[in-house]
């Protein structure tokens, strides 16, 4: 079976949880990309992406018990799994393989 | 307060929508309660969004995510049922975005038609619908005397609140013996001169006895409300302060508790400022303070001037209190002379506030609704010609064995993409719509600074645009599905019309038409109806005249010579003036002052006749500054003084109410009022004069300002120059003789165009007229759609036509006929609605009803000529088919 790898928008939720540690969640997740890659995803998008993650066993989640500002409604935390890390770690390294030599003529600093 | 807590509350409706689109279980739980988080965070934010829109913004696109695309949808929930669905909405969405055109097209009818319909809901929502601002305002009830004696009993809701008033030796009564009250007040509304630094300034204020507040339930921002012992004379005077007026006079100071204010010269200490939003009895009261003394004193039942508030006591119905009053009234009756004939009548407080606009506002509503219909009739209609356009794919997917179910939900499915687009558009319409809509009227309408796009109006907006989306959308997959797919596909090889489908447009198209037809003739017939109001003859001559509205302060009030030398002077000093033809003063005068009916007896040959009249008391110089006509007799005169025989000039109306056709002169009246009941003997009769826009005039007399001293008259002057400098000179002449009174001089033409009625009856005919243009350019559209499209699907017909010798003319003339046809179908149709609702429209919109030859027949012309513009371009293009080009193509 050939590999398949992570689209953007993955990999920028899964290394914003990762970032985020004890304190991912859905929200946090929106204000960390907005805030550090100027990336603003839609609600629903999120709440897909991270629902496809789940699927195929790269995120988890559990839930903490709600706040009264939530409704009293639970909240739920994600993290990394160890297969999500691998697949951050083949997507890097694939990438990393096929930038090398181009730094130049896309006008980087290194290879 | 209630409306706070429920405010930071997300719209419960949104909510609904959510969860149910959201898997079930703690994950999907937790995206709702994001959504809430993100909501609290929003209200504490400074975004002018409001809150409620904002949760509905932010809420539909993770709702469509969680329908369209399922976030994870599990077997069973909603997400789950609703893929297929998600699958034939992605299709449409894709379909329409192929058309953009089309599409915005038909996006842009939407928002035109549903935001026109959903600002005016928001109004209605507001005014209407919305509880009054009060705690338990179920409760609330006004309380009115009516003379029993007059045809008609007691008068509706939306006349009680002009007439009627109580004098305070009534309302004592009815405050001790109205068991069926938890509290009762009373109040009057007056205007006021506030003393500023730079002069005084006129303010609108309301004197009011304690139980006002206590019956309201409501509560000061800061200090206190008035108290019982504010209502006892020989207190210090206080003032409650609206929030308008202290942000606005004191910059909001927060030390004014306790400091005092001069209102028409009398020191009022300041003791509580009322809530932002706080508007009773109306929109734009300044300062609420108890009843002078001179009021609270006043001696008689009759000669009333308070209206009166009640909270039922718990439990206790309208009905119980109705009953409880009528009992009341009649043992005043049977004890005092002055409650003769007079009896009580309860309305819902609600009631009063809307009763007067309803009827406009229900037709606004009407009237887009009728709008909003020829949208969608106009959508329908590009919906199936592009379906038509589609018949060969159709054709294909039908004889591939493509199920008529499945094509049918999908057609229906780009008609509810497109009203889900149409309804957000529309809802951004109305929301940046609607406060320069409502600016517009020139009246306050009640709760009108609570009109905007809330839960109510968004829910409002939701299922109509479900409800739109369902009908076209079914509309077009209705008549779209191939039931023969064969007959389908040989139709489109020969590129001609489609009988079924295209008898539902031109049925659609008549439908506009008529609706058009509907909406251009009410416009029509309201703005006739204004122009002809507008026409009479008020009795009056308005050109350069200058008004200034004098209220003498307390200290002139008790001495009649000094308020009858105060006016003459000053009209006297005015018309001494070389740039003033002439220059007087009236306390009642058309579009200034009010109307004021005190009670009279009139010497007739049937014996002595009671009956409550108009009355002014005017300078001798107002008849020639007003340009009233004299029509028999004499005027009145300076000589007309305080140790003379009292005189009275009448009406036309009144002479001949009371005295046929006898002559008036000689014959006597006077009114029945404490301290003025002398005989007075008419000297003069006058033209009639309307007091206000559209008002038939009234009987009415006049007596001198020496002979019946009245503290509160309007000047009027005549210029004869230049009106800025004698405006100028009316501001310092009413100041040389007293610098504390505020003066403000507009022109009468002015006050006329601001009166209620004239204001009402443009703003009516305006709105009209807007709602019928738009209808009427709709219209043009489905006509043009209509015809455009059968002259296309025509075009092999008229090329073989053409290639046997036919007659371009023949062609030509047989297009238009087609947009005549179209047109005269939707006229006849129209006509008999319009002539079938006459009897059921408010005569106070349509005086004249709509049985009116020359609008219905100019309204009929237009459209013809409408319908045959919307064909010219059609048929223009049928006369240039090429028909070698046409057959070869075959």
């Amino acid at each position: 079976m050939p590999k398949s790898y992570l689209g953007d928008l993955e990999q920028m939720i899964l290394l914003a949880v990762m970032r985020l540690g004890d304190e991912a969640f859905a929200l946090a997740v929106l204000r960390e990309l907005d805030r550090e890659v100027g990336r603003k995803v839609s609600r629903g998008s999120l709440y897909k992406t991270l629902e496809r993650l789940r699927e195929k066993g790269l995120v988890t989640w559990r839930t903490e018990d709600g706040t009264p500002e939530r409704g009293g409604r639970p909240r739920r935390m994600f993290s990394v799994t160890p297969p999500g890390i691998m697949a951050l770690t083949e997507s890097r390294e694939a990438l990393l393989t096929l930038w090398h030599g181009l730094a130049t003529a896309l006008g980087g600093e290194r290879g | 307060m209630r409306r706070e807590r429920r405010d930071r509350e997300p719209p419960r409706l949104a909510e609904w929508v959510l969860e149910r689109s959201v898997p079930r279980g703690r994950a999907g739980q937790s995206v709702v309660g994001d959504a809430r988080e993100e909501f609290q965070a929003h209200l504490d934010s400074t975004s002018h969004v409001p809150p409620a829109l904002w949760y509905w913004l932010h809420v539909l696109p993770i709702a469509a995510h969680g329908l369209v695309f399922g976030l994870g949808a599990s077997p069973g929930s909603i997400p789950g049922t609703l893929a297929a669905a998600g699958r034939d909405l992605r299709l449409a969405a894709r379909t329409l975005t192929r058309r953009p055109g089309l599409t915005a097209a038909v996006v842009g009818t939407l928002a035109l038609g549903m935001g026109g319909i959903t600002a005016a809901f928001s109004i209605v929502s507001a005014v209407l619908l919305e509880p009054l601002p009060y705690d338990e305002p179920d409760r609330l009830v006004g309380v009115y005397r009516f003379r029993t004696d007059m045809a008609g009993g007691a008068p509706p809701a939306s006349a009680a609140g002009q007439s009627y008033s109580v004098s305070p030796v009534t309302f004592r009564d009815w405050q001790q013996g109205g068991r069926a009250f938890e509290a009762m007040g009373a109040f009057e509304g007056v205007s006021y001169a506030l003393g500023t630094p730079s002069g005084p300034v006129r303010i609108s204020g309301v004197n009011a006895t304690s139980g006002t507040f206590r019956a309201l339930g409501v509560q000061p921002l800061t200090g206190r409300l008035l108290l019982p012992r504010d209502d006892e004379i020989g207190e210090p005077r206080v003032a409650l302060l609206s929030y308008g007026l202290w942000e606005r006079a004191f910059a909001s100071d927060p030390e004014i508790l306790g400091r005092t204010l001069s209102l028409d010269g009398v020191a009022h200490m300041v003791v509580g400022i009322m809530p932002p939003g706080f508007a009773f009895p109306y929109e734009g009261v300044d300062v609420w303070a108890p009843l002078p003394e001179s009021r609270r004193a006043w001696p008689t039942r009759s000669g009333g001037f308070l209206q009166v508030v009640g909270r039922l006591a718990e439990g206790v119905t309208t009905a119980e209190a109705q009953r409880e009053m009528t009992a009341l009234q009649a043992q005043l009756a049977d004890a005092y002379e002055g409650e003769r004939d007079r009896g009580a009548k309860i309305y819902p407080l609600r009631e009063l506030q809307v009763a007067q606009s309803r009827p406009g506002l229900l037709l606004l509503l009407g009237a887009t609704t009728l709008v909003l219909l020829i949208a969608c009739a106009n959508v329908t209609n590009l919906l199936l010609v592009r379906a038509v356009e589609r018949d060969h794919e159709l054709a294909i997917r039908t004889a591939l064995g493509g199920g008529r179910l499945h094509l049918a939900a999908q057609l229906a499915s780009e008609g509810i993409v497109l009203a889900l687009l149409g309804g957000g558009a529309a809802v951004l319409v109305a929301a940046t719509g609607v406060r320069p809509l409502l600016s517009l009227l020139p009246v306050a309408l009640p709760n009108a600074s609570a009109v905007r796009v809330d839960g109510t109006v968004l829910t409002f907006a939701v299922l109509m645009t479900i409800t739109v989306g369902v009908l076209t959308g079914l509309g077009v997959a209705l008549r779209t599905t191939p039931s023969h797919a064969g007959s389908a596909l040989r139709q489109d090889s020969r590129g001609s019309a489609g009988g079924g489908r295209n008898r539902s447009r031109t049925l659609l198209a008549v439908v506009q038409m008529t609706l058009a037809f509907v909406l251009l003739s009410g416009a029509g017939l309201s703005m006739k109806g204004f122009l002809g109001v507008a026409a009479l003859d008020p009795g009056f001559d308005s050109a350069d005249r200058l008004a200034m509205r004098v209220l003498l302060p307390e200290e002139y009030r008790d001495d009649s010579a000094a308020v009858s030398g105060f006016f003459e002077d000053l009209t006297e000093r005015l018309s001494s003036r070389g740039d003033v033809a002439a220059a007087g003063s009236a306390s009642q005068m058309p579009y200034s002052g009010g109307t004021s009916f005190p009670p009279a007896s009139f010497e007739t040959a049937d014996g002595v006749v009671n009956a409550a009249v108009h009355s002014s008391a005017v300078t001798a110089g107002y008849f020639d500054a007003a340009g009233i006509r004299l029509v028999s007799g004499r005027l009145l005169t300076r000589e007309d003084r305080a140790g003379t025989l009292p005189v009275a000039v009448v009406n036309e109306t009144l002479a001949r109410t009371y005295w046929h056709d006898e002559s008036a002169l000689g014959h006597r009246l006077r009114l029945d009022l404490p301290g003025d009941s002398v005989w007075r003997t008419v000297v003069g009769v006058v033209a009639d004069v309307r007091y206000g826009f559209g008002w038939a005039p009234f009987p009415e007399f006049y007596s001198t300002v020496e002979q019946r001293s009245l503290w509160y008259q309007t000047v009027l002057v005549h210029a004869s120059g230049d009106p800025a400098s004698v405006s100028e000179a009316m501001r310092e002449a009413l100041w040389a003789l007293d610098p504390g009174i505020p003066a403000t001089v507009r022109t009468w033409d002015e006050l006329a165009s601001q009166s209620r009625g004239f204001a009402l009856a443009r703003f009516g005919s305006i709105a009209m007229a807007f709602m019928a243009g738009l209808a009427a350019v709709l219209a043009v559209v489905g006509v043009y759609g209509v015809i455009a499209f059968t002259v296309r699907m025509r075009r092999h017909e008229f090329g073989v036509r053409v290639a046997l010798g036919g007659s371009l003319p023949g062609i030509l003339r047989g297009v238009l006929m087609e947009g005549l046809r179209l047109a005269t179908a939707g006229i006849v149709v129209g006509l008999a609605t319009v002539l079938a609702a006459d009897r059921f429209l408010d005569p106070s919109l349509f005086p004249a009803g709509t049985r009116d030859p020359i609008t219905l027949g100019a309204v009929a012309l237009l459209l013809l000529g409408t319908g045959l513009g919307a064909s010219v371009l059609p048929a223009f293009r049928s006369t240039r088919v090429d028909p070698v080009r046409t057959l070869r193509s075959q």
